[in-house]
């Protein structure tokens, strides 16, 4: 809990912060709760069920504090902890692997978003903005995502905090 | 065993397709923006915009002087220009007034009581920007307690940006005109020499950064870079708010109607500092 916390609500906080610094028609959209979630599962060493609460949770966060959606976020985080859970089962925890899986949750979650949006009827279709979306996000979460894992690596060896690998 | 098997699977996916069903039926409910916030969304909203802006304090504090230090290098450039402008203030001041005197027979002829003049200003800070990249909302450090009510317009000094559409006690999100949401009409106007053509903005194009006006209610030729304003009718936006200037004119696909591009001077990508037209 002493990496999870803090990285859970840097990230989650960041977002917002970001947000604020950086114009939103720029390359460099922050989406660092979401890297956050890569980040923290394998320090529940392979508690799953307690992985995806806190995920629930911070996603349910997420849609009152910042898209004013209930119940959207926490069941889109929900579905993208599953993939991470599903992901580490193939890829070892390290920095290239990290990295792929933040690209990966990245453009789910933004064609997941898009989808439920458009099947709704909040939007019309316009590939163009969705291809946008994604590009824009990659960018700046995966810089994110290495500064975040070199950081946690390091405090986690220092403090030899069990994760699994 | 195997035909169990069958069944069992058959059954998950009737579960998932009902829950997907569900949950799409909800969703619907939850995006649309009419949806008011319940009181513990209000709270937990309040409660963690009040430390996001705590925490962000520094960082807004670095970027503020950062702001001002490239204003100051601009001082002397803006300082002739005020002079300029300041030359030009006493006799506006008496144009104003006896505009004023005519406004208030006016009004009073034809019983109009939404203006501009009677909007109080409450201005407000920008606390997040689109977060969620769809919504084209941002949220502002000031809610119902400070009077801000759903549906009050938002300008800058540049003209319109939104309204407001939820609000919980200390912060509110405002629904930025750059969303393609097709039932953000409003009832505008553009400014010719002798006259006023009436239209409809009905959309936004996010290619060209420009607004859709049609049903334009009068085939006079409209110079471009004419003022829109907005035209009071409705519930929502005053009468005289600034819109944007007229960019480009073309005709419907029958060559009837024309369609009117406006383009707006506000800077959406960058809103810091907002203003709310509060109602007296």
């Amino acid at each position: 809990m002493s990496i999870i916390i803090p990285v859970a609500i840097i990230s989650f906080l960041l977002d917002s912060i970001l947000s604020n610094l950086i114009n939103t028609n720029s390359m460099l959209l922050p989406l660092c709760t979401i890297v956050s979630l890569i980040i923290i599962y394998p320090y529940f060493n392979k508690n799953d069920i307690s992985y995806l609460k806190w995920i629930a949770i911070i996603g349910l966060l997420y849609d009152i504090a910042y898209t004013d959606t209930f119940l959207l976020n926490c069941f889109l985080f929900t579905i993208l902890a599953l993939m991470v859970k599903g992901l580490n089962f193939f890829l070892s925890n390290n920095l290239l692997n990290t990295l792929i899986m933040t690209a990966i949750l990245i453009i789910s979650y933004r064609i997941l978003t898009y989808i439920i949006l458009l099947i709704i009827g909040y939007l019309d279709w316009n590939g163009m903005l969705l291809l946008k979306s994604i590009y824009s996000s990659l960018i700046l979460n995966l810089i994110y995502a290495t500064l975040i894992f070199l950081i946690t690596d390091l405090i986690s060896r220092r403090h030899k905090i069990r994760k699994a690998e | 065993m195997k035909k169990r098997k069958k069944i069992e699977i058959k059954y998950i996916i009737l579960i998932v397709l009902l829950v997907i069903a569900i949950f799409l039926g909800f969703a619907t409910k939850i995006v649309h923006d009419e949806r008011p916030l319940n009181p513990i969304e209000k709270a937990i909203k309040d409660s963690v915009l009040f430390v996001q802006k705590i925490v962000a304090s520094p960082v807004n504090g670095i970027k503020n002087m950062m702001k001002e230090n490239q204003e100051k290098k601009d001082l002397y450039n803006k300082y002739k220009e005020l002079e300029e402008k300041v030359k030009k203030v006493n006799i506006l001041e008496s144009e104003k007034a006896e505009l004023k005197l005519e406004l208030e027979s006016m009004k009073k002829t034809l019983e109009l009581n939404k203006t501009l003049s009677e909007a109080e200003y409450l201005n407000a800070t920008v606390i997040n920007r689109d977060i969620g990249f769809w919504y084209d909302t941002i949220t502002i450090d000031k809610g119902s307690k400070n009077g801000v009510k759903e549906n009050m317009p938002v300008i800058v000094s540049e003209g319109l940006i939104g309204k407001v559409i939820k609000t919980s006690n200390f912060n509110s999100t405002v629904k930025l005109m750059t969303t393609t949401d097709s039932s953000n009409k409003i009832s505008i106007k553009i400014a010719l020499e002798d006259k006023y053509i009436y239209g409809l903005l009905s959309g936004y194009n996010p290619e060209n950064k420009t607004y859709i006006v049609e049903g334009i209610s009068d085939n006079s030729t409209i110079p471009i870079g004419s003022i829109v304003t907005t035209t009071g009718m409705g519930d929502t936006f005053p009468s005289g708010i600034i819109v944007g200037k007229v960019k480009n004119i073309t005709t419907d696909n029958f060559d009837l109607a024309k369609i009117i591009e406006v383009e707006s001077e506000v800077n959406f990508e960058a809103l810091d500092f907002v203003t709310i037209l509060k109602r007296k």
